[in-house]
């Protein structure tokens, strides 16, 4: 509240303020943007993390994706009671496929470092695995198919062993 | 009798108005993770909003002016205009939240993509706006969104160990699994979704386009203090549901169709259609709410003619402004971002923003000449104060944290 | 609401910014038409009276101030160029003001009230301006004008306020003594400690270069306008 008016200032003094304030909003804006980028995109900063950054990665990758198989299992549990209306069905086993296909696609498309490279393979094979499992899912539960729910169920719990076993394989 | 009527109904709609898409999203994804051991996070941001909200109430009712009005007044145009800048982004991001939040809504019920039911959200929230009279708009969305009390329903029909709850909320116990940093990004996030900045913006000219006098101070008090509480209790109860149902799955909640999942697991598909009403309610509502604050920061700033009270040809610019509003939400979600990450930014940059907006509240509600003697008491000072030094550290951690713990992850 | 409880301001002394400055601006109807963006100042036989009060972006912008104020203006004006006198702000005469009190109210109606044909001093150049002291010491700035009805009912500039913040800064806190919330009190009294009142007399405006010339220092802190 104390700022002092420029009013009578000198016309180069006036311009260099005038730039300095202009500098500082253009590095501002970057930093926001920048930042926003690291925030946002899952898994965090792009392309070449270093073996730190990976492992990171590759647990939280595992993590999300073991979220949206437990919430496909939940909704099958709650299918086979006749708790959930269809519409909400789909769109809960939409939402799961597509997140888990979003966070593979990220993780596979980073480039590790040599010596995570036997990790890599596994982690994102049984990101691949988890991903086609959720497809199934939904394309069950868009057809009604109600049949094979139970076998559904039974892969699902199968694929959470198995990602646990991943999450073993990339040291913390 | 019908004053009980009149008071009654302003507490339910109180109620089902308090909770919008930021609470839904961050209360389940608090409540999945920590279960209530964040619940004091929102019982302070509750306690806060109830001391502005009086407030600015107080001040519209009094003054016949709302709070943005008088922020130039007060603040004078150059750090007016700084705060109409800043709060009106972070109104109308979350703007576009709420109407991201009713397309998903929408698309739980009749399983469309969310891309196609965006601009005939952004419609219908402008006819609302445009067309519908304020006070049937803040009842019937209000009354609706009554329906999210099925959550409380849920929680009791799932029959927890209440003393265990009880007991982590008191202590706040976080869970070993996660990080302290986490757990004060969450805070902050908590709050933030408690204290929406646009809420005493809006529920001053609320006040003004409703013809409040100081007769109405009394109601406007009780709408305050009993309906945001219950309000806020909702929220605790969807924190509590997600906890109960997603917490031992280890889901971590980033779609809206997990936020309902808890109920159809204690009530089945007419509990989750109950919810699913709430849901719409909710969050249209709070759409309507953001784009007429919006609306309202701009014209009270350059003191154009705004409000629904007077038709619509008498305030041109101001509902020229809500359609451009709305145009440019509906712009921003056709870019296909996700809604749910909007709704988690718009929460932490509201609590970046709440300084902005209640320091001058603070201020006008204090100054005789516009308040005679409807000046603050010691205890509203009291708590104001005590709640500015906890916005300005709120708003000063808010970036730092989403930034150190990746917006929670 | 309670406007009736409140006296018409415009009878007694004010303080220009904190008073009048960015009040709305209602008609005879109650209708929103503006804000008053700034004062329009005239100097008559009993001193610089309040003529009329300004409204619009060309009376809005340089208050403003500094930076981003100087290239608004600039911007403004070369938004049409063939419009002659663009940055002329539009105008509501004092005989169409009606009474102020938590808001300004107009006699008449909004339509058609702006008029654009003369310009004059504004109350907004006069806040901000560097105050001298007799000895060319730096005083401070002008923070705010105290006015009290002149000859002709008119309002007329009496005193200076001169102190060290913006104008408008003071945020109201020096009118009541008991004014709270302490903290807000407290933290906005240390900032204007030096906040002092002048007369009218004993100050030479020089409008061209922005700058006011004090025969005597400024006294003790003000009190209030409003004498409640």
């Amino acid at each position: 509240m104390t700022e002092s008016e420029s009013g009578s200032e000198s016309d180069p003094g006036h311009r260099m303020r005038g730039l300095a304030v202009v500098a500082a909003a253009a590095v501002l804006a970057a930093v926001l943007s920048l930042a926003a980028v690291y925030v946002v995109s899952p898994g965090g900063a792009p392309q070449s993390p270093d073996h730190e950054a990976w492992l990171d990665q590759a647990h939280t990758a595992l993590d999300e994706v073991s979220s949206d198989v437990a919430t496909a299992q939940l909704l099958l549990r709650l299918t086979a009671q006749d708790k959930v209306p269809g519409p909400y069905q789909q769109v809960v086993a939409l939402d799961s496929e597509n997140a888990a296909g979003t966070v593979a696609s990220h993780l596979s498309g980073e480039q590790p470092e040599p010596a995570d490279q036997k990790t890599y393979t596994q982690v994102t094979t049984v990101l691949s695995d988890a991903g086609d499992l959720l497809s199934s899912v939904r394309i069950s539960v868009v057809r009604r198919d109600v049949g094979r729910y139970p076998a559904l169920a039974h892969a699902l719990a199968k694929m959470q062993h198995k990602i646990s076993w991943a999450e073993g394989k990339v040291p913390s | 009798m019908s004053r009980f009527f009149a008071v009654a109904l302003g507490i339910l709609t109180a109620i089902g108005g308090f909770v919008d898409i930021g609470d839904l999203v961050t209360n389940a994804q608090v409540g999945a993770r920590f279960g209530l051991s964040l619940a004091w996070a929102t019982l302070v941001g509750v306690v806060g909003i109830c001391v502005f909200a009086e407030m600015s109430g107080r001040v519209a009712a009094v003054s016949g002016r709302a709070t943005f009005d008088l922020v130039r007044e007060r603040l004078g145009p150059r750090v007016g205009f700084l705060n109409l800048v800043a709060s009106m982004s972070i109104t109308f991001l979350t703007f576009v939240a709420e109407i991201g939040g009713v397309a998903l809504s929408l698309q739980l019920v009749v399983s469309v993509h969310e891309l196609l039911l965006v601009p005939w959200v952004g419609v219908a929230v402008w006819l609302i706006l445009w067309k519908a009279k304020f006070s049937i708009m803040e009842n019937v969305l209000g009354l609706f969104g009554l329906a999210l009390v099925v959550f409380g329903v849920a929680l009791w029909q799932l029959g927890p160990d209440w003393g265990g709850l009880l007991q982590q909320a008191a202590t706040a116990s976080k869970p070993a699994d996660e990080h302290g940093s986490t757990y004060a990004y969450y805070a902050v996030a908590l709050f933030g979704a408690a204290m929406t900045p646009y809420e005493v913006f809006f529920f001053s000219s609320g006040g003004v386009e409703e013809g409040w006098s100081t007769q109405d101070i009394l109601v406007m008090r009780a709408n305050v203090l009993i309906g945001f509480p219950l309000g806020g209790l909702l929220s605790v109860a969807i924190a509590g549901c997600a906890w109960l149902v997603l917490g031992p799955l280890n889901i971590s909640v980033d779609s809206l169709g997990q936020v309902g999942l808890p109920v159809a697991a204690a009530l089945g598909k007419v509990g989750l259609s109950v919810a699913l009403l709430g849901f719409v309610s909710a969050t249209l509502g709070a759409a309507c709410e953001t784009g007429l604050s919006v609306g309202y920061s701009i014209t009270q700033y350059f003191g154009a003619q705004w409000g629904k009270y007077v038709r619509p040809r008498e305030a041109a610019v101001f509902h020229a402004i809500l359609l451009l509003a709305s145009l440019g939400a509906v712009a921003t979600l056709m870019t296909m971002v996700d809604p749910i990450v909007v709704t988690e930014m718009s929460v932490v940059f509201s609590a970046v923003a709440l300084p902005l907006t209640y320091f001058p509240i603070l201020v006008v509600s204090n100054d005789p000449d516009y308040m005679g003697d409807q000046v603050n008491g010691h205890l509203a000072n009291a708590l104001g104060s005590l709640f500015l030094v906890l916005v300005c550290v709120a708003a000063v951690a808010a970036i730092p944290l989403m930034i150190y713990t990746r917006m929670g992850q | 609401m309670s406007d009736a409880d409140l006296d018409d301001r415009l009878a007694g002394p004010l303080d220009g910014a904190l008073n009048l400055l960015d009040r709305q601006i209602l008609d005879c109807e109650g209708r929103m038409l503006g804000k008053v963006d700034d004062l329009e100042l005239t100097q008559q036989e009993d001193g610089l009276a309040v003529t009329a009060v300004l409204t619009g972006p060309a009376a809005l912008l340089p208050r403003l101030g500094g930076d981003l104020g100087d290239r608004l203006v600039t911007t403004w004006s070369r938004l049409k160029v063939p419009e002659p006198n663009r940055l002329r702000p539009w105008r509501i005469d004092m005989d169409r003001v009606d009474r102020l009190d938590s808001a300004l109210h107009l006699s008449v109606r909004r339509e058609g009230v702006l008029t654009r044909d003369t310009e004059g001093y504004r109350f907004g150049t006069l806040t901000g301006m560097e105050a001298s002291g007799p000895d060319d010491g730096h005083l401070g700035r002008v923070v705010d004008a105290r006015f009290e009805p002149g000859l002709h009912g008119r309002l007329v500039v009496r005193h200076l306020l001169i102190g060290h913040g913006r104008p408008g800064s003071l945020l109201g806190y020096d009118r009541h003594d008991q004014q709270g919330p302490w903290l807000v009190r407290a933290t906005v009294g240390r900032l204007h400690r030096s906040t002092g009142i002048v007369d009218i007399e004993a100050a030479r405006i020089l409008w061209n270069r922005r700058e006011v010339r004090l025969t005597t220092p400024p006294r003790a802190r003000p009190g209030a306008a409003l004498g409640d």
